[in-house]
């Protein structure tokens, strides 16, 4: 059983830091962040590379029919935006895991890693919600024949 | 210019490295994580559920060769995959979920911090593995 000082309160509103106050990372915390803050910046690599891949595929537009052309770009700027996102919060989680990972004792690199966590996870929460959505709705269509009702 | 004061572990015994802000923070991500969590389990099993019916009902169909062994193979990494991310995700929401009860202290902030490390890196080594899956497939010409 740990002792009441030994925790800090997420409920106690004065326990909140100020953005300079010291933090007590341990040096396994730190090299753990490192290793971390290393794979997200390869994950954030590969999420500006697809971005640029969904770019350079914009170059069939031209081929493409009217509707056709619209429906391409519609989903490719959702693809932009969707990898810029992600690409944005990994390099966010980079930074101030390699800060924390350096040494940094300001509370505010904790709070943006953090942040950033939150963010990504949230993302990728509401996305696969939405993926999953697309897909049931498209076997209910294909599958038990709601394209015969409506 | 960072100040560099790293502790030992030994040192740090009952202090935290996240304060309640980020706590708050990680607890509000644990939702998003356990759900994440739980998805790469039940379609890990699904493939493998379905792997193993295609083995079973599609055996005499299976006629040999690099296409097939390829194909088991990314099968195989593919499960594995869902269930080791699977199980790294199911750490961090236990770690981040844990906050809700006694708020942050040393070992929820080292079980955080071990917990990220694992889910980044089976993310990343997992991407890599994909990638060069893609990479071999595309120099040897398989069709899916």
């Amino acid at each position: 059983m740990l002792e009441p000082e030994d925790q800090y309160s997420v409920q106690n509103p004065g326990g909140f830091y100020d953005a300079n106050e010291p933090t007590n990372f341990t040096a396994s915390n730190r090299s753990d962040l490192s290793t971390a803050g290393g794979w997200a910046l390869f994950l954030a690599i590969l999420s500006i590379l697809s971005l640029l891949f969904s770019v350079a595929s914009l170059s069939v537009l031209p081929r493409l029919s009217g509707e056709e052309a619209l429906f391409t770009l519609l989903f490719t700027l959702i693809g932009l935006g969707i990898n810029g996102a992600v690409a944005y919060w990994y390099f966010v989680f980079y930074n101030s895991a390699r800060a924390i990972g350096l040494g940094s004792e300001q509370a505010k690199d904790a709070q943006r890693l953090s942040s950033s966590v939150l963010a990504t996870f949230r993302l990728f929460g509401i996305l696969t919600v939405i993926f999953l959505l697309f897909y049931l709705s498209a076997l209910a269509f294909t599958v038990v024949g709601l394209n015969r009702i409506f | 210019m960072l100040e560099t004061n790293i502790l030992d572990d030994g040192q740090a015994s009952a202090q935290s490295g996240f304060d309640p802000l980020s706590a708050s923070r990680f607890i509000k991500a644990s939702g998003w994580i356990n759900f994440l969590g739980i998805l790469l389990y039940v379609l890990g099993g699904l493939f493998s559920l379905g792997f193993l019916i295609a083995i079973v009902f599609g055996a005499s169909n299976i006629r040999g060769g690099g296409e097939v062994f390829f194909v088991f193979f990314l099968f195989m990494v593919i499960i594995a995959g869902m269930f080791i991310m699977g199980n790294q995700f199911m750490r961090l929401a236990n770690a981040t979920k844990s906050l809700r009860i006694g708020g942050v202290n040393r070992v929820k902030t080292d079980q955080i911090c071990s917990a990220l490390k694992g889910v980044f890196t089976t993310f990343g080594v997992f991407s890599l593995i994909s990638i060069m899956m893609l990479v071999l497939a595309l120099l040897f010409n398989i069709n899916f």
